[in-house]
């Protein structure tokens, strides 16, 4: 079961997109990945082209109501998770994931109760951050309760921007190699929203997609499917919880 | 403007463009409150230092022993922070880790990775 979870140390910091695009550009490039969505009020349909109003079949839904776009299958994962079914399927074995799958799971910015929970399945647990005081400030408590296969992208860094570029100094120096990448701030990502279009689709030479499509590559190294060896580690399922 | 830059708006055979370099050194880099302030806390202390940016230094001369807080004295001092924080007895040898750092910035920034 390669899991992914993605959560935003903050909101706003553009972790559905960067997920949906991700998801996109992997599935392009031949990897078989479920998105699934576990953010309140998400955004997910409008990254893949999808209405509003489109609802996305539940993860306990069976596979008829599969829905595949752009290469991808979505999957609501936000009630069996809210409900507190997921962590208990996946920790009882009842739930289980297709193992030449990648799943990668959108864990919105709020609930780190669920980040938590599901972490130790997880394969790789990528925190996305922005170059803004309110979003560093919570480096520390994400230092401190990451754990060894934590990684962090700094989404929207922007270089004709002081803070930001700042930011983004002060970020590498304090991370690391455990700063997967940094994806440019780019107009084109809120208006490929805007258009219901994937930003693939919208602006393909986007300098966002560039950088989202190259952590891709980098997270597909990382994360093989159908049973490869990882280059990450497995951590124990019981691990406590840092949430409170 | 920087010479390659010149250089490849030359070629180009354009000359309006307007034009501005935002890279900044690292010496230039602001102190911000906010950057000192997750360096002063103990959770990075205990998880960083460790475990993610000492390993990438260069091998210290001396033991460490003497420099309880390494990472933020060196990026107190990088971002114009307080020089105090540093220990007086690793004072001798930071100019060499501060130039030893900075070189590093520099072949990133030359190189374009920062």
């Amino acid at each position: 079961m390669p899991l992914m979870l993605v959560q935003g140390l903050r909101g706003g910091v553009g972790t559905t997109s960067l997920v949906a695009n991700l998801a996109i550009g992997l599935a392009q490039s031949g990897v078989p990945v479920t998105v699934l969505d576990m953010a309140a009020r998400s955004t997910m349909a409008l990254h893949f082209g999808l209405e509003p109003t489109d609802r996305l079949p539940a993860l306990d839904e069976g596979q008829p109501n599969d829905a595949v776009v752009h290469g991808v299958t979505l999957r609501d994962a936000y009630t069996i998770a809210d409900r507190g079914d997921l962590a208990y399927g996946l920790a009882s074995g009842e739930i289980s994931f297709d193992d030449n799958m990648l799943f990668i799971a959108d864990a919105g910015s709020s609930d780190m109760t669920l980040f938590e929970q599901l972490r130790p399945y997880a394969v790789l647990d990528m925190l996305v951050l922005a170059p803004s005081g309110e979003c560093l400030v919570s480096l520390p408590e994400a230092l401190d309760a990451a754990g060894p296969n934590t990684r962090f992208v700094l989404n929207k860094a922007d270089d004709t921007r002081k803070l930001a570029r700042h930011a983004a100094v002060f970020v590498r120096e304090l991370l690391g190699d455990k700063l997967l990448a940094t994806i440019r701030s780019d107009e084109a990502v809120v208006e490929s929203a805007a258009m219901i279009h994937p930003l693939v689709r919208h602006a393909p030479v986007s300098a966002a997609l560039h950088d989202i499509s190259a952590l891709g590559v980098l997270i597909a190294g990382l994360v093989p499917v159908g049973g490869a060896e990882t280059s990450v580690t497995r951590e124990a399922p019981h691990k406590a919880s840092h949430a409170a | 403007m920087r010479a390659d830059v010149k250089t490849l708006f030359d070629r180009l055979g354009k000359t309006d463009f307007q034009y501005h370099d935002f890279g900044d050194r690292f010496t230039e880099v602001e102190t911000w409150p906010v950057f000192e302030a997750i360096l002063r806390d103990p959770r990075v202390q205990q998880t960083v230092i460790g475990s993610v940016v000492v390993t990438a230094r260069e091998p210290e001369p001396e033991p460490r022993a003497h420099q309880p807080l390494p990472l933020a004295a060196a990026l107190s001092r990088k971002y114009g922070g307080q020089q105090q924080a540093a220990p007086a007895r690793a004072a001798p040898q930071d100019p060499q880790d501060v130039r030893s750092l900075l070189a590093r910035i520099s072949t990133a920034v030359s190189k374009g990775t920062l």
